[in-house]
């Protein structure tokens, strides 16, 4: 007898805010109609997606809000003493603390300091975690690109589900850093539109965000309300370490793994947040492999993306995409994938065009690509057991 | 759980050019401007491999401490003089294309994760990729514990934990690992995190072992740690990886490995032959 998994605290910080009322309620205001003026907003200074509450000089940056993130996670979970010293602890980042190396070199460049580096390696990182929540597990970092910190998660779940651990407090963080927002520039990925189009004919790219979020998953639920992890799935594409297998054969792989995982089918998915960067190749592989999906088992759901109102937080999105999709559920709709207009060639789905108002009891099958041919798939459902999702 | 192969590079630092040669030699993969972490790790688990026929649901675990640190440092520096940065450097920052190299050069379908964890790297990243294997989650498992040389890197112990001034090697050592008795080198029979040192003492008192290994956290905490001090093996290595494979080259029956962070969080693990 497996042990089920609920998701119990949740927190996120990213440029939509810093609450989970204040990104709710942002998210919800915004449509096809005013999506443009808000990303004009957004990007004045440049064509990312900034949490600007947290200005980006400030030297103690990652860690207020790595901190203003797990304090509020805590607080949501309601932990006591003993409960935060037995969290275990999961991270992922794609670039983990380079953006406190970058500001140590460059003091070092103008010779304002000795130390070339501030660290080498990232695990003072989950030091630092451990130490701020007093834990007294060894955290674990995740480096696999964009699926960073779902993997994280689903191994969280997974060591709860075979009863390996009770809680564990699962991270995502991903800041502002030159390495990263040049370093994709310098493969001509960043769209130049400056507007996020997934699977539109007019998507030219990807644009970056910076987001942190933490969830706390246990073994035991702390409301009625609760989700609950129902499976996950992670295979290797081999096809390239920066672009996806453009038949979308590993990613439908992946899709269908996560379902039988679960032990249900494509009707018992509400709904499906699609990885969705904009990118050419993505738009193809991911189009493909949802194509496949839905023909093979002669039924279409509901597909949105995320993106476009947070940026691609690359080894963040995994927890980011998740939380911002909770608060919608909580807020009874589901998000739409705005930029989305004139379909991509041979696009067999519509994605949600306006945002869907529904029940408060659904299923949601998420979906993630990462370079390095990462591929990874997450269910969650807050439908009752005596209810099939 | 049972281990079937091994293989270790440890060098004092080496250009990178030296491990490419090496893999022309048993393989045709363009890396031309691969790091030198992904070029280590690919030779290093090739090697191990040695030609076996892995299942297509193999799970690659590369465990890292310092990850493409040289990449790391020459990006940062770039960035501190013309802001900009070339596409393969930044693709060699990226250190889980180490992964995803050695799963395309062996053609696995399984999963792959690049993991690190402050000084247990190698021991954390093992007790996870056990969890996989022992719930079906991959049939076999290759896990690598990859790190290039520090010592390019000027005062490079300022910056990690090396109280005793171990040397930094170029380091790629591998373990292919699955269920099967069939021919196995030995036996893992306990993987074991503790929060404090007294259940990590009650724990050994319950284990018969030949030797034992400490990493050299636990070494300075040997006052505290409850093993049978002559039985205790002396080494100079780094890393809890290299004492494994040298450990398999022996002769011993068995061997407990206990390896502590600085702030006294352990792993055991329990080798027999």
């Amino acid at each position: 007898m497996k042990n089920d998994c609920y998701i119990i605290g949740k927190s996120l910080v990213c440029s939509l805010g810093s609450t989970q009322e204040q990104i709710t309620n942002t998210l919800f205001n915004l449509n096809q109609e005013n999506y443009e003026d808000f990303l004009q907003e957004k990007f004045r200074k440049k064509a990312f997606y900034s949490i600007e509450e947290f200005p980006e000089k400030v030297d103690s940056r990652f860690f207020d809000i790595l901190k203003k993130v797990i304090d509020d996670v805590l607080k949501d979970a309601c932990l006591d003493l003993k409960e935060k010293e037995d969290l275990h602890i999961f991270i992922g980042s794609t670039s983990m603390g380079v953006s406190i190396n970058e500001e140590q070199n460059k003091r070092h460049f103008v010779n304002d300091s000795e130390k070339e580096l501030s660290n080498i390696g990232y695990g003072f990182i989950g030091n630092f975690v451990e130490e701020y929540i007093g834990s007294k597990q060894k955290s674990l970092l995740f480096s696999t690109a964009c699926t960073s910190s779902i993997n994280a998660l689903s191994y969280a779940a997974q060591l709860i589900k075979h009863k390996k651990i009770k809680k564990a407090l699962i991270i995502g963080i991903e800041l502002f850093n030159k390495s990263t927002f040049n370093g994709f520039g310098s493969f001509m990925l960043l769209s130049q539109n400056k507007v996020y189009r997934p699977f539109d004919k007019r998507s030219d790219g990807i644009i970056l965000g910076e987001g942190c979020s933490a969830v706390i998953v246990s073994s035991e639920r702390k409301s009625d309300d609760d989700f609950r992890y129902l499976s996950s799935a992670n295979i290797c594409d081999n096809f390239s370490d920066t672009s996806s297998d453009p038949s979308g054969e590993p990613i439908v792989q992946t899709l269908k793994k996560t379902l039988e995982n679960a032990n249900i089918n494509l009707k018992d998915i509400d709904l499906i947040k699609a990885h969705a960067t904009g990118s050419e190749n993505n738009n193809l592989s991911e189009s493909n492999a949802l194509t496949k999906l839905f023909s093979s088992q002669k039924i279409k759901v509901d597909v949105t993306a995320l993106k476009p109102y947070i940026g691609h937080t690359l080894g963040a999105c995994g927890t980011n995409e998740l939380i911002v999709l909770l608060y919608c559920i909580q807020k009874g709709f589901f998000p739409a994938c705005l930029g989305f207009e004139y379909p991509i060639d041979n696009l067999s789905f519509t994605p949600l065009v306006h945002h869907k108002n529904i029940s408060n009891k659904v299923t949601v099958l998420l979906n993630f690509v990462a370079f390095g041919g990462n591929n990874s798939s997450f269910i969650f459902t807050n439908k009752s057991h005596n209810v099939h999702p | 759980m049972y281990i079937h192969k091994t293989y270790s590079i440890n060098n004092k630092i080496q250009d990178v050019k030296i491990y490419k040669n090496a893999l022309k030699q048993i393989a045709k993969l363009n890396l031309r401007r691969s790091s030198k972490l992904n070029v280590m790790a690919i030779l290093g688990a090739l090697k191990c491999v040695d030609q076996s026929i892995l299942s297509m649901n193999t799970g690659i675990y590369v465990c890292s401490e310092y990850g493409s640190i040289l990449s790391v440092k020459k990006v940062l520096e770039e960035l501190s003089i013309e802001d900009m940065i070339m596409p393969f450097d930044f693709l060699n920052i990226n250190t889980n294309n180490a992964s995803f190299y050695v799963s395309q050069a062996l053609r696995s379908n399984g999963k792959n994760m690049v993991l690190t964890s402050d000084n247990l790297s190698f021991e954390k990243g093992l007790d996870l990729a056990l969890f996989d294997l022992e719930i079906d989650e991959v049939q076999d498992l290759l896990i690598g514990k990859v790190d290039e040389s520090l010592s390019g890197i000027k005062e490079h112990n300022k910056y990690i934990s090396n109280p005793q001034n171990l040397p930094s090697n170029d380091y790629s050592g591998w373990l292919y690992i699955n269920k099967s008795k069939e021919n196995a080198l030995c036996k893992i029979e306990l993987v074991e995190s503790f929060d404090c040192l007294n259940d990590l003492n009650e724990k050994i008192k319950s284990l018969e072992y030949k030797s034992v290994y400490l990493n050299q956290f636990a070494k300075i905490k040997l006052d505290k740690i409850n093993v049978n001090t002559n039985k205790i093996v002396e080494t100079k290595t780094l890393n809890t990886m290299e004492y494994i494979i040298d450990f398999i080259r022996g002769e011993k029956k068995s061997i407990l490995f206990v390896s502590l962070d600085e702030k006294e969080k352990g792993i055991i693990i329990y080798i027999r032959r």
